[in-house]
This record gives structure tokens, C-alpha cells and sequence, in this order.
């Protein structure tokens, strides 16, 4: 069976302007992502993993070039258009876990199935991390590993078509970093939730389906893995 | 050159000019208050003393039956006494051919020769009186009916109409407040001050010869009181009323009040202002250094010393004060300058100088900077403790907990948004409830400036709706038979005449005593009532005598004290009544007792000294024209047209002075929730990213930040509403007004004009920050978490 594209990327063109500087982060990207695959993004900072992935995400807009999720031509997007398909389609994970401190690790997960469509209840979300039993603890009696895993619930509790994680390890410590691993594999093996990691942990690659290189803004490689190794099997 | 720390420090400013502005403007407003209100009250004062003791005003003033002029000369001899005068001072009608409305006036002499005198006029224009016909008016009076030099005065004395020309317009520092006898406020329409020559005023009302009042002035360091005692001896003979010092003359008393009102305003809410302003610039300041905790590491690291840090920081606090200050001495010069203009208007001094003591914006800035440099320190001396490495990382989270609103709701109930809010306000309780103050503040200052009407619309209501049943009040020269009352219920349109007889009286009790009068009333009185505070009626006792709170409080008489009672006129007798009764009324500090007393106590028929009507409306003007033309009628009092006159004056006044305090209140308001909501917004920037990120649209991340400030304006309304109350207590608690006793009366208007003053500023607030989340960039939140 052929599998088929959610994410689409055409020629796609990102030129930011910092200052009177112009800096080209994507010049013309040619990308699909399938369901329910692992995709690892990986390359040297300022390659355009991250732009590219904002723009994936609806977070951000290509300057010239094509971008779909399924049907929907995410260029013609409005801003609110485009808060919809975030709010529906995709869940993002980020290095600095960016959870709420007022709110416990369960009403962090409220929060987004507060507005999602048919969302888990954020027990199970918390579950897929393992981190059900935390539940009423705030941010700050949290460590960072079960802080990032709150934010995966988080971020899956909508049921979205993708989880987008940009560095979600950057910030931990080897053990740490697996056990986050693992709980990103199992929402992907369990929930068939397409998931793209970017990270400059080369190692990290070996979990996924395919690898995708990049450099000077542009996809310079892919490899795809027949052997997937669980996250226990990384050596860092 | 311009060092870079400099440079950064005017930038960082301008990166958030609004909230600079919003902050500048509360300092402003507290030193434009703080500079306005003391120097109207400086100015005031100045111009009252200036005027007393220019025009030489007297220290002690009688009022006796018309006797020949000799006496002045049998008072020189009394020790004490440095100058003395003799004079007519009487009421007479007035008529002006197109005005209807009953309008009197007082005619004072003054001496025909002597260049020196005593309460010395001030000539606005024209000239002094010099003919026989000749007048100089009041010139409240004259500016009330644009009366002008060489104009044409009718006067109706004992029932015959004369003819004056007015030489001048002028004013005495006897008259800077006009009052007609009980009237609670000045109208100056209806009623006017009037000089003329003594010999030209004799002349006239057949009194050749006599004078009824004595003024002078006593030596320094003499007591009036002394001379008051031998005065009032030697006046017996001449029906003296009694003498009474400069402390109870009615001007003075009056004007007094009002400067003594002037000076509690002045203390009052400049400090309510400079106190918020404080607390602003302890916030934004804190806030900022906060959040530029890892360039202050930076600058550290770079070598740069704490203290060199801190001024840095200080030149940043002290630019905002700066632009408040300038800003603020400006407005408040302005707007000192409009209140005496306004002032000037409303007493008529000669002279009302706007003076302003350096002092006053020296204080104000001072306290200004002082509060923007603590809120500094505070906020550095927490960065400063922090190596340098670690203050570059951004700050670990803060320690939420669930706090004690939860315990009390049922939590599942609630959503994630509800609890952020009451979370977050519970984080940082200390500077919630300095919000909540700040805004609730801003309410108060507008309730203590619009309940003023309410109060006054109270008194009136009570005094004309309750109390005073009539529609006319006429009084006379002197003592009218009974038949005068039978005379005016004969006039067509007379629907009811009720008379009173009043006796001047000296009441003493003790050491204590008071000059005034006392009325005889029925038990049940149609026209004329005394009211309680509660607007019952207090009944007049057969025996004893009844007493406003006011004047027992003066005496320090309680219920069943012995009164002493000396009776100004007649047989003047001594007697002594028990104080049987207390009337807690508003206006005035009357003693009453009942009327089928007074014939025995006078030994006399029954006689009236005023007449109270109830006239049918349409035939209002013939029967003011008809009593207008009736001999010994000294004056005729409508109580609408006393109402109209009030709500051009002090009703006017009021309301100026309640717009400019709401203008203020809208700057503390919008200054308070405005930098709130800022600062809000730049401590959760990236928890609002995040949001966004997660699939809240703008104005879903919008509602959960505004909510805060949102239920911080609904916790600060009600709060806001008991302040205003309490400010409104304070005010008229400090002001001790003899003359009335203002009732604290808050009425739903104005709590919700101050409630819509604060919502007002929360919606303006809303639009500015509503425009810093459209701004929001999500991705470079999320980069610079600090």
C-alpha cells in the first residue's frame, strides 16, 4: 500500500530579514512526511531545520514556494485559519517545555482538550507519558524530563496528525532524555501519530524511520532505517 | 560623549513609552494636585488677610435699635477699643421693572467726611457715593444683574419707591461671602450689599441722626471678649442685640470654612496621588530590572560596578519623575491659576493672587523620586545577590500553589483559564492587593469629589422639602400685630400664612454663650418644621427650650441643663429655661420654643416678626408686587428662586470640581490597570506564545490575560466603593463647618460615575494591550525566554 503524504513542501523559500541583513533559512525545499512515520530532522544549527518545522506547524509562512497538510494549501492560511490547524492537526513539543506555572501537570493538559475537538481526557494523555500519577504537581515540583513529558501529553491530547518536537532533549541529561524518547516513541507507535524530532543527536536518528539531513537550507540527504532501535538501545 | 549606559537608558525607556506615559501622568497628577490645591489655599488665605488688613476690617460688631449718633463717643472710653464707628446698617426691597422675584437688599452707611474708616470699600469702578441719591453696589450683586456705573436703582423703603444712581461697584471684606440671614448658601441674585453716605442713607429712611451699628477694632493683644462685655452693658439702653467678634461674623465664617475646606483637599488627595504614583513606579521599576536581570549580569560581567548599575537604573527612575514633574508643575500652575480665577469669581476678593511656594513641587518631586528609587534598590538588591552566571539564566518558576480560593470551589467545575487567574493573583499577593488599592483609589477620589452633591441635594431636600413647607418667607423691619397676618392671608392667591415671632437672645450657659435667636412654634407647624437627621419632625415642648445639636454642643449644654436667656429687646429680661430638647438638624443653630410662651415672656400680644406662605403659582408675581409696595416688609425670600440661584453657583462649582477629579481618577485608573496588564503581559510573554502555539487565537490568549486584569477591577469596584465612602466620611469630618452640618450621603450615581470611570480606563487599557498580543511574535517568544 502506498503510504501517503500529510506534509507536502514545494520549492518552499524562507528569507528572513534580521536588522538590514538578509538571511536565506530554506531556499527550496522539496519534502513529504507520511502517516504515522518518525522522522528525524537532523543538520548544524542554522541549516533551517527549525524554520522549517515552524512552518510545518502553521507557526510561521514560507516567503515563496508550496506547503500542504493533506488537502488544505497551508499558504492560503489566514491567522486564524492557521490557529485552527494547530489547535486541531498538530501538537509541538520544545526544548524549554513551555508548560504553564499556575497550572498542575493535569491543567496544563486541560488546557489544550479545554478547546480540542475530540480529545483524550488529560489522565489518559498523562498516561501515554506515564505520568498520570504526577498529575496535581505544578511545573516547579517537577523535574525537567517530567516536565517535557507533561508537555508531550500535552501536546498529544488533541489527538493531533503530528507531533512536532524541536530538540526535545536539548535540555536533559542522557536518562532523562531516553525515558522522553520513549514516551515520544510510544505516542507514535500507539497513537500512529506521525512525529518529527529535530536534534543534533545523531544517535537519536536510529529510532526513526527515516533521517533527514540538512544543510545551508536545504535537504542535502535522506536515509531511511529498516532497523528501528528502541530509545533503550541509544548509545549517546 | 554620551556613554553607552546612558544611551541604553533613554532607549529602554522609549521601548515602553506608553507605560512611561501612563506612569508620568499619575506623577503628574499628584504634583499638579499637591501644587493646585495648596496654592489655591495659599492664595486664599493670602488674599483674605491681605484684603482684612487693607481695608482695615473690624474685630467687633453691634447691632442696636436707631439711636442717636452720640453713643459712638461714650464707647471711646472703654479700654481696649482703638477705633469705633457708627453707621445704618438695614434691609430694604429692591424693585426692578422687568424682574417679578422678590429681591432685597442691605444698606450699610458709611461716614460722609472721614477718608479713613473702618471696613473700607474697594471700588471695582466708578466712584465712592457723593450725592444724596447715590449707591455703590455689591459687586456680586451688580455681576448678577450686569449693574454698571451711572445706572438706576429702585429702592421700596417704608412702602415708597426711590430712586438711587449707582456711582460704583464695590465690595468690603464684611460682604467676600453674601448670606441673607438663615439662607444656607449665598444668591446673589435675589439679594445684594448696598453703601451709601451715612448722611444720603439717614436722609432716606428718616433716620437723621441715628446709627444702629457699631464696628471697631481693639488694640493688640486685647481679647474682644472684654470689650464685648462693657459694649453690651453700655448698649441696653439702645436695645442692643449684642455684640459679637470678627469670629461670628457671617463672611468671615463662612469664608473661612471654605479656605479651612480647601486646606483638608489639600492634604487629602494629594497624597492619595502621590501614594499611587509611588507604588507605579515601584512596579515598573522593579519590573524592569527584572527584566533585564541577565543584561545587569551582563554589564557585571563586563566590569561594570553595582553602583554604577544602580545610578544607571536611578537616571532611568528619575527620567520618568522628570517628565511627570515638568508635566505636572505645568498642569498644576494651570490649573492653580483656574481655581483661583474661579475663586475670585465666587467670593469677589479685590485681590486673589496665584502664589506658588517652590516648596510645593519641590516636595512633590521629591517624594516622587524617593518612591521610584526604593522600588530600584528593592528590585536590584535581589539581581545583585545572584552571581553573574547565574543571573544571566533566566529565573527558575516562581512557587505556584493551589491557594485558598480553591479550597472553597469545586474544582472540576472550574476551568484550567479560571484558575491561572486566581493562581496568579495569589503568586504575588502583596502586589495584587497594592493593585487593587491603586485602582480602588481611583473610585474613591471620584465618590469624595461627586458625593459633595448628593450631600447638598440631601440638605436641600431636607431643608426645603421636609422642613420648610413654604413657598415665600416675609420679614420685617420689626414686630408686626396679628393683623399683618390677617392683611397678607387677605391676598388673592394666599393659600396658607403661617407667622413666627423670633427674639434676639444671648443664650448662656456656664462660661459658654451664643448670640442668635429664639422662635416661638406650635406644636404642629404647617409651613415651617425642624427635621431630624432621619427627616422627622421634632416637636416644640410646651416648657423649655429646644436646641440644635449644633449650638448645645457649642454651650456644652446637655438635655435638663439650666439655659440663662437674656432677651436682646424690650424688657430685656434674664430668664432661665431648661434644655429640654435636642433638634439634630442640618442647617443652622436655632433654639426654639414654643409660641404660646412668648406673649408672657415679652409681656405682649401677639406679634410676628416673619410670615410664612403657601401662595397658589399663578398668583405668585402680584402677591410678591403687592408685599413688595406693603410698608415695614424688610425682605421676601422665595424658595424657588433660591434653588435656581444655587444651581447656577455652588451647583456649578461642584460640578467643575467633580470633572476636574474624574479626569485624574481616569489617569490612576488607566495608570494602575494599564501597567498591570503589562507587565502581566511581558513576565508571561511565552506562556501567552505557548498558547498560541497550542491553538489559541489572539483574542481566546487575550480573554486569559485580561481576565486577571479584569477580575482585579472587579475585586477593586466594590472596595473602591467602600474607600470613596470612607474618603467621603474623612472629608466631611474634617471639614467642621459650624454654619451646616453636612450629612454623608453616597448616592448610586456616583458610585457608579466612579465605576464607570474605572471600567472606562480598564476598556482603554484592554485596547492597548489587545494590540501587544496582535504583535505577539510566538516563535521568538518562545527563543528568548527571558
Amino acid at each position: 500500500m502506498e503510504k501517503k503524504a500529510i506534509f507536502a513542501a514545494r520549492q518552499l523559500v524562507k528569507t528572513y530579514h534580521v536588522g538590514e541583513v538578509e538571511v536565506q533559512a530554506l531556499r527550496g525545499v522539496d519534502l513529504d512526511l507520511y502517516e504515522s512515520e518518525f522522522v528525524v530532522l537532523l543538520g548544524p544549527s542554522g541549516s533551517g531545520k527549525s524554520t522549517l518545522l515552524n512552518i510545518l506547524g502553521g507557526l510561521d509562512q514560507p516567503t515563496s514556494g508550496d506547503v500542504t497538510y493533506r488537502d488544505h494549501d497551508l499558504m492560503k492560511m489566514t491567522e486564524t485559519t492557521l490557529t485552527d490547524f494547530r489547535r486541531d492537526h498538530v501538537g509541538f513539543i520544545f526544548q524549554a517545555y513551555n508548560l504553564i506555572p499556575s497550572l498542575t501537570a493535569a491543567e496544563n493538559v486541560q488546557l489544550v482538550t479545554d478547546i480540542a475537538d475530540h480529545p483524550m481526557t488529560p489522565i489518559e494523555a498523562l498516561r501515554v507519558v506515564d505520568m498520570h500519577e504526577r498529575k496535581d504537581h505544578f511545573p516547579s515540583q517537577l523535574s525537567g524530563g517530567e516536565q517535557q513529558r507533561v508537555a508531550i501529553a500535552r501536546a498529544i491530547a488533541k489527538r493531533p496528525d503530528a507531533l512536532l518536537c524541536d530538540e526535545p532533549t536539548g535540555a536533559l541529561d542522557n536518562a532523562t532524555g531516553r525515558i522522553v524518547l520513549k514516551a515520544i516513541e510510544a505516542v507514535n507507535r500507539e497513537l500512529k501519530t506521525t512525529v518529527v524530532v529535530i536534534t543534533h543527536n545523531a544517535a537519536i536518528g536510529k529510532m526513526a524511520d527515516r533521517v533527514i539531513y540538512f544543510a545551508n537550507g536545504l535537504v542535502s540527504k535522506i536515509e531511511t532505517n529498516h532497523h528501528k532501535i528502541s530509545p533503550d538501545e541509544i548509545v549517546w | 560623549m554620551v556613554s553607552s549606559l546612558t544611551k541604553k537608558a533613554f532607549r529602554d525607556l522609549w521601548g515602553i513609552r506608553l507605560q512611561v506615559l501612563t506612569v508620568a501622568l499619575v506623577v503628574a497628577s499628584g504634583i499638579a494636585v499637591l501644587i493646585s490645591s495648596w496654592s489655591t489655599y495659599d492664595s486664599l488665605k493670602k488674599a483674605q488677610s491681605v484684603f482684612y488688613t487693607q481695608s482695615r476690617f473690624a474685630d467687633v460688631f453691634c447691632d442696636f435699635k436707631p439711636t442717636p449718633s452720640t453713643i459712638v463717643e461714650e464707647q471711646k472710653s472703654i479700654s481696649g477699643v482703638l477705633e469705633i464707628e457708627g453707621r445704618l446698617n438695614l434691609e430694604a426691597m429692591l424693585a426692578f421693572p422687568d424682574i417679578n422675584e422678590p429681591i432685597s437688599g442691605r444698606f450699610i452707611s458709611f461716614p460722609d467726611t472721614a477718608e479713613t474708616t473702618l471696613n473700607q470699600l474697594y471700588l471695582r469702578n466708578g466712584r465712592l457715593p457723593e450725592g444724596v441719591n447715590e449707591v455703590l453696589v455689591g459687586e456680586n450683586f451688580a455681576k448678577a444683574h450686569r449693574l454698571k456705573p451711572q445706572d438706576e436703582l429702585n429702592v421700596i423703603i417704608n412702602g415708597k419707591l426711590r430712586h438711587l444712581v449707582i456711582s460704583g461697584v464695590g465690595t468690603s471684606p464684611e460682604f467676600i461671602y453674601v448670606l441673607r440671614g438663615a439662607a444656607p448658601m449665598p444668591d446673589d441674585f435675589h439679594y445684594g450689599v448696598f453703601w451709601m453716605r451715612h448722611s444720603s442713607l439717614s436722609q432716606m429712611t428718616g433716620q437723621t441722626g441715628l446709627i444702629n451699628s457699631l464696628i471697631l477694632t481693639t488694640a493688640t493683644g486685647i481679647n474682644p471678649k472684654q470689650v464685648i462685655s462693657e459694649l453690651d452693658e453700655n448698649l441696653k439702653k439702645a436695645g442692643g442685640l449684642g455684640c459679637y467678634p470678627r469670629a461670628d461674623q457671617t463672611s468671615h465664617f463662612f469664608l473661612s470654612d471654605e479656605i479651612n475646606q480647601q486646606k483638608v483637599m489639600a492634604t487629602l488627595l494629594p497624597t492619595i496621588f502621590l501614594s499611587v504614583s509611588a507604588f507605579l513606579l515601584h512596579i515598573i521599576m522593579g519590573r524592569m530590572t527584572s527584566i533585564q536581570r541577565s543584561q545587569i549580569a551582563t554589564l557585571k560581567a563586563c566590569g561594570y560596578s553595582n553602583l554604577k548599575i544602580t545610578l544607571h537604573y536611578f537616571l532611568v527612575a528619575g527620567l520618568i519623575v522628570t517628565i511627570g514633574a515638568v508635566i505636572g508643575i505645568l498642569a498644576g500652575a494651570w490649573l492653580g491659576n483656574q481655581m483661583s480665577i474661579l475663586y475670585t469669581d465666587f467670593f469677589h476678593f479685590p485681590i486673589l493672587q496665584f502664589t506658588l511656594r517652590p516648596i510645593l513641587p519641590i516636595s512633590g518631586i521629591l517624594i516622587s523620586l524617593g518612591a521610584a528609587l526604593i522600588g530600584t534598590l528593592n528590585a536590584l538588591k535581589s539581581v545583585f545577590q545572584l552571581a553573574p552566571a547565574e543571573a544571566m539564566r533566566p529565573p527558575s518558576p516562581p512557587q505556584y500553589s493551589k491557594g485558598l480560593f480553591e479550597k472553597f470551589m469545586i474544582l472540576s467545575q472550574i476551568k484550567s483559564e479560571t484558575r491561572m487567574i486566581f493562581r496568579n493573583l495569589a503568586l504575588r499577593p502583596f502586589r495584587t492587593f497594592l493593585s487593587i488599592i491603586g485602582i480602588s483609589l481611583s473610585s474613591a477620589i471620584m465618590i469624595s469629589g461627586t458625593f459633595w452633591q448628593d450631600s447638598l441635594e440631601f440638605i436641600l431636600y431636607a431643608q426645603f422639602q421636609k422642613a420648610e413647607l413654604y413657598d415665600m418667607m416675609v420679614t420685617f423691619q420689626s414686630p408686626q400685630s396679628a393683623d399683618a397676618l390677617t392683611e397678607i392671608e387677605s391676598i388673592p392667591g394666599v393659600l396658607l400664612a403661617e407667622g413666627y415671632r423670633s427674639i434676639p437672645v444671648r443664650i448662656k450657659y456656664q462660661n459658654h454663650s451664643d448670640l442668635g435667636a429664639v422662635t416661638g412654634l406650635q406644636t404642629k407647624n404647617k409651613l415651617r418644621r425642624i427635621i431630624d437627621r432621619q427627616l422627622n419632625e421634632v416637636v416644640v415642648p410646651e416648657h423649655g427650650i429646644l436646641l440644635s445639636t449644633q449650638l448645645a454642643k457649642k454651650l456644652g449644654a446637655k438635655i435638663g441643663d439650666p439655659l440663662e436667656i437674656e432677651i436682646m429687646e424690650g424688657s430685656r429680661d434674664l430668664l432661665t429655661l431648661s434644655l429640654v430638647g435636642l433638634a439634630d438638624d442640618f442647617i443652622g443653630a436655632g433654639a426654639y420654643i414654643h409660641a404660646n410662651n412668648i406673649p408672657q415672656i415679652l409681656k405682649e400680644g401677639p406679634r410676628f416678626t416673619s410670615i410664612a406662605l403657601k401662595v397658589d403659582s399663578l398668583y405668585e408675581d402680584e402677591i410678591q408686587q403687592k408685599l413688595r409696595n406693603t410698608p415695614r416688609v424688610a425682605g421676601i425670600l422665595s424658595k424657588k428662586g433660591l434653588l435656581k440661584s444655587f444651581n447656577e453657583t455652588t451647583a456649578k462649582f461642584i460640578g467643575i470640581f467633580s470633572f476636574i477629579l474624574s479626569g485624574f481618577a481616569f489617569l490612576i485608573a488607566l495608570g494602575v490597570v494599564y501597567n498591570n496588564a503589562r507587565v502581566i503581559f511581558s513576565e508571561r510573554t511565552w506562556e501567552l506564545a505557548t498558547l498560541r502555539i497550542v491553538g489559541f487565537h489572539h483574542l481566546e490568549v487575550f480573554k486569559l490575560l485580561f481576565s486577571e486584569i479584569v477580575a482585579l477591577v472587579f475585586i477593586s469596584i466594590p472596595a473602591g466603593w467602600a474607600l470613596g465612602y470612607g474618603l467621603a466620611w474623612l472629608s466631611v469630618n474634617a471639614i467642621h463647618t459650624e454654619a451646616i452640618q453636612i450629612p454623608l450621603v453616597v448616592e448610586p450615581k456616583s458610585y457608579a460615575i466612579a465605576t464607570l470611570v474605572v471600567l472606562l480606563s480598564t476598556v482603554v487599557s484592554a485596547g492597548m494591550i489587545l494590540r501587544n498580543v496582535y504583535k505577539l511574535d510566538m516563535v521568538s517568544a518562545l527563543k528568548a525566554r527571558d
